[in-house]
C-alpha cells in the first residue's frame, strides 16, 4: 500500500452516527446496541478548519472494540452533518462516517500531507490543544460517507480510558 | 453488545468495486463466492461476495444478481457505478447468545429482512439474519452466529494488517 492511500478500514476505531435529537437517539442506541451508558458532551465546541468552529452534543460509548459516537449538531460550522439529517426536521439517525486511530500526530500529519497532494477534501481538519489532531477526509463519492483520523496527545489518552464500555 | 465483525459495502459491479478498494483501501486479493443464493423475506436473491479482513474486521462487498436482492439493491441508484454502506455485522460463536439474539430480535418487533444458514454438505456452517435498522441507523444491522462445524469458514479469506 502506498502512502498515499489510507482507507476507513484499517484500524476502525468508531463508528459515527448524526442525529437531530440528542436524547431520542441516545434512547434509541440502548434498544439496538444495548448502550447503558454513554459519556456525554454536551456541549462540545472544536475547530472545524480555517478557524471556522462546530458546536455540538456529542455522546461516546464503547459497544465491544468498536467506540459509537453520535453526534447532534448545533450551531456553527455544522453543515457537514446537517446534509444528511431530512430537511423536515423529522427524527433521524444517520450514519456519517468511520474513524480510524492514529499512533502519533506524526502519522497522522503525514497522512493530511498526502491527501493534500492527492486532492482529497478536507472538510474538517484541525486540532483540540493539548487533546488531539483530527481530520475528515470525503469519501462520499467512492463509498458515501467520510473517513475521520484521529490522533490524541499522550495526555488525553487516560480521558479515553473513561469512555464507558458496554 | 455489538461486537463489531463486519463492514459490508453493496455494490453494483463486483469486479470494478474491488479494484477501487484495491486503489483507495490496498486491499490486494478477496475471496470471491459468485451466485449465492441467500433467503431474503421477500424471496431468494442471488449474491455475488467478496471478502477480505484488514485487521481484526472483515470487509464484505456485496453484488445484488438477480432474484428477491432488493434488499441489497435499493441502497443503490438506478444507474452507474456505486458502493454503499448496507450493514454493520455482528458475530459470535456462542450458541446461547445466538438463542438470545433471536429472541431480542423477534420480541423488537422489527423485520427480519434476510434470515438463513450456509451449509456445506447438510451440516450448518454458520447462521444469519439481518434486522432492518434502516429507519433507526440508516443501515442494516447483521447477526452471525458461527457454528462448530464452521469454525474454518473465514479461513481462506485473505487478511491485511491495519496500517
Amino acid at each position: 500500500m502506498s502512502a498515499q492511500v489510507i482507507g476507513p478500514f484499517p484500524g476502525i476505531h468508531q463508528i459515527a452516527y448524526v442525529s437531530n435529537d440528542f436524547e431520542r437517539a441516545i434512547a434509541q442506541f440502548r434498544v439496538t446496541h444495548g448502550i447503558e451508558r454513554f459519556l456525554e458532551l454536551r456541549p462540545i465546541r472544536y475547530e472545524t478548519r480555517d478557524g471556522r468552529e462546530a458546536v455540538c452534543n456529542v455522546a461516546l460509548a464503547y459497544v465491544g472494540a468498536a467506540e459509537i459516537e453520535l453526534i447532534a449538531p448545533l450551531e456553527g460550522d455544522v453543515q457537514i452533518y446537517r446534509d444528511i439529517l431530512p430537511r423536515d426536521g423529522s427524527f433521524a439517525v444517520r450514519f456519517h462516517h468511520l474513524a480510524r486511530l492514529f499512533d502519533t500526530r506524526e502519522a497522522l500529519e503525514e497522512q493530511v500531507a498526502a491527501y493534500r497532494r492527492a486532492g482529497r477534501d478536507l472538510p474538517i481538519n484541525g486540532a483540540s490543544p493539548g487533546s488531539a489532531r483530527y481530520f475528515y477526509a470525503d469519501y462520499r463519492k467512492e463509498v458515501g460517507h467520510y473517513l475521520e483520523g484521529i490522533a490524541y496527545e499522550p495526555q488525553a489518552r487516560a480521558w479515553l480510558a473513561s469512555i464507558p464500555r458496554n | 453488545m455489538f461486537n463489531f465483525f463486519q463492514i459490508a459495502y453493496v455494490v453494483s459491479d463486483l469486479e470494478q468495486a474491488m479494484r477501487a478498494f484495491r486503489a483507495l483501501q490496498g486491499i490486494e486479493r478477496f475471496q470471491t463466492n459468485r451466485d449465492v443464493k441467500i433467503s431474503t423475506s421477500a424471496g431468494p436473491a442471488n449474491l455475488h461476495f467478496a471478502l477480505a479482513f484488514v485487521g481484526p474486521q472483515q470487509v464484505e462487498l456485496i453484488e445484488p444478481a438477480g432474484g428477491a436482492d432488493g434488499a441489497y439493491r435499493d441502497a443503490l441508484p438506478r444507474e452507474g457505478f456505486a458502493m454503499r454502506l448496507h450493514h454493520l455485522g455482528h458475530l459470535t460463536r456462542s450458541d446461547d447468545e445466538w438463542r438470545r439474539i433471536q429472541a431480542t430480535v423477534a420480541a423488537s418487533g422489527r423485520e427480519t429482512a434476510v434470515a438463513g444458514t450456509f451449509e456445506h454438505e447438510g451440516v450448518a456452517l454458520m447462521h444469519y439474519l439481518y434486522v432492518d435498522t434502516r429507519a433507526e441507523l440508516g443501515h442494516y444491522l447483521e447477526y452471525m452466529c458461527q457454528t462448530e462445524a464452521g469454525r474454518d469458514l473465514f479461513a481462506a479469506v485473505p487478511r491485511f494488517l491495519a496500517r
